[in-house]
């Protein structure tokens, strides 16, 4: 089944493109590395998906339908900013969660704040900004979505981090919905990848799966990035 | 899905306006005993009266800056990536701000009303009783046409508020669409909008508060549809968070 589909879809900033025509076709049961220097288009891609843009040509689908409040019971957005309320408390928010997302697993989410150390009286202003971050993942990865789109999970965390935000999302999802991660950190998600997309410029210039990369260049994926992302 | 954005907006404000209406309302029966007991600490009284009026100008600007940082923040700032992402349709967002200023503007009524009532019973030494009476002595001297013309008054009152709060989300949203100086974007086209409506209303137009004077009461509700429904479309179709 095919969980994200994009055609021709293009997003204009006045005069810059930030998405050039894009084709895209991403079937269920995969995690999909969505890489690209900055300004490449990743986010804006992952905005339009998540209905936070509107694009200005094209057609975007999820499950086979365009963007909408319905298609947002289906995706687990993690934006790359801190935006959950600094004034909520961590049970508060999970709370919040199970309010609006049906497929919110509430005793999930509780059993990873709790294996985390993290008092679920705290406030959220209160904790670290690697303590944040985790919040954000938690909430997001403890929903049964079909589509997680997960923009910059692993920046700006150290790598013990990175570690623990990798193995909740390889643990977590489900295993017929798809997982799209949006990074520049390459050598750190290669391991965790079955597909690699390369955007530049606001193109697709590579869709392959991350093993068929590494037989036909002989290369890690992140060499081979660094070979298409040479300045 | 509209009840639950609904709480946690209406949580939003609570947080910072339940304390400061507590303190109001605590202030004004310290206030009123103060006067009852003739206590002469004049430099304390005249300190108490001040923070006591300062507390009620302040909890009503409060108010006012609360409800619009909710939409800003909560739509247009960073917290925008949360709400934008719920399964909740556009309208709902804006129709839970909307309710929320209400509530909120409503509940800030109840509260100077209260302190209002506080003082004059406490203060003024008047039973609850007498008070009552006094209303049952007062109410029926009033006639009908009185009624319906304060009636009409207040409707109108509570239509053009609404109208204000909408034609406020709509200068954020119009300030939003800009990528830099947006506060000055919100500005300029609140006073651009401003303008255009004042050439819009007939200067004929005088409120003496009867009913049929229905120009009165449509003009606020038209204007509060064109803003929403502007509103909705720049943040349906035009929403651009950074």
């Amino acid at each position: 089944m095919t969980t994200l589909k994009c055609e021709g879809l293009t997003k204009n900033y006045g005069p810059v493109k930030a998405l050039d025509s894009i084709d895209l076709s991403v079937e269920s049961g995969r995690i999909v590395g969505l890489l690209g220097p900055n300004g490449s288009g990743k986010t804006t891609l992952i905005k339009i998906a998540s209905r936070l843009l509107v694009p200005s040509a094209g057609r975007i689908e999820i499950c086979g339908k365009a963007p909408s409040a319905e298609t947002k019971a289906e995706v687990a957005y993690l934006p790359d900013r801190d935006y959950l309320p600094g004034w909520m408390k961590v049970s508060e928010l999970i709370g919040m969660y199970a309010d609006f997302f049906k497929d919110f697993d509430r005793e999930r989410a509780e059993r990873m704040t709790a294996s985390l150390g993290l008092d679920g009286n705290m406030l959220l202003r209160k904790l670290s900004k690697g303590n944040k971050e985790k919040v954000q993942l938690i909430l997001t990865m403890s929903r049964r979505a079909k589509l997680y789109l997960l923009d910059e999970p692993i920046a700006g965390v150290d790598p013990a981090a990175r570690d623990y935000i990798l193995d909740t999302i390889l643990s977590n999802y489900d295993e017929e919905a798809t997982v799209l991660i949006s990074t520049h950190l390459i050598s750190d998600v290669e391991k965790v990848l079955d597909e690699a997309i390369f955007l530049k410029q606001g193109k697709v210039v590579l869709h392959k799966p991350v093993d068929d990369v590494r037989q036909e260049t002989g290369m890690s994926l992140d060499g081979y990035f660094r070979e298409v992302f040479r300045c | 899905m509209l009840g639950k954005l609904l709480k946690y907006d209406f949580k939003s404000i609570g947080r910072s306006m339940f304390p400061v209406y507590l303190l109001t309302v605590a202030l004004s029966v310290i206030l009123s005993v103060m006067v009852r007991m003739r206590v002469d600490y004049s430099k304390a009284f005249t300190a108490a009266l001040i923070l006591f009026v300062s507390l009620v100008v302040g909890s009503t600007i409060g108010t006012v800056v609360l409800l619009n940082q909710r939409f800003t923040r909560g739509l247009l700032g960073n917290e925008g990536y949360l709400y934008f992402a719920l399964p909740v349709r556009t309208s709902s967002h804006i129709a839970s701000k909307l309710l929320n200023a209400i509530i909120w503007g409503l509940l800030q009524v109840v509260v100077v009303g209260v302190c209002a009532a506080l003082m004059g019973v406490i203060a003024g030494e008047i039973g609850f009783k007498e008070l009552i009476e006094a209303v049952r002595e007062v109410f029926p001297r009033i006639d009908s046409e009185t009624w319906l013309r304060l009636f009409n008054a207040l409707l109108l009152m509570f239509l053009e508020i609404v109208a204000i709060v909408c034609f406020v989300y709509l200068c954020d949203s119009i300030g939003h669409l800009f990528s830099s100086h947006k506060r000055l974007w919100t500005v300029i086209f609140g006073i651009a909008i401003i303008v255009v409506r004042g050439k819009l209303t007939p200067r004929s137009l005088s409120f003496s508060g009867r009913a049929e004077e229905i120009w009165w009461y449509l003009l606020p509700v038209i204007f509060s549809a064109v803003y929403l429904g502007v509103t909705w479309f720049i943040l349906d179709r035009r929403l651009n968070l950074e």
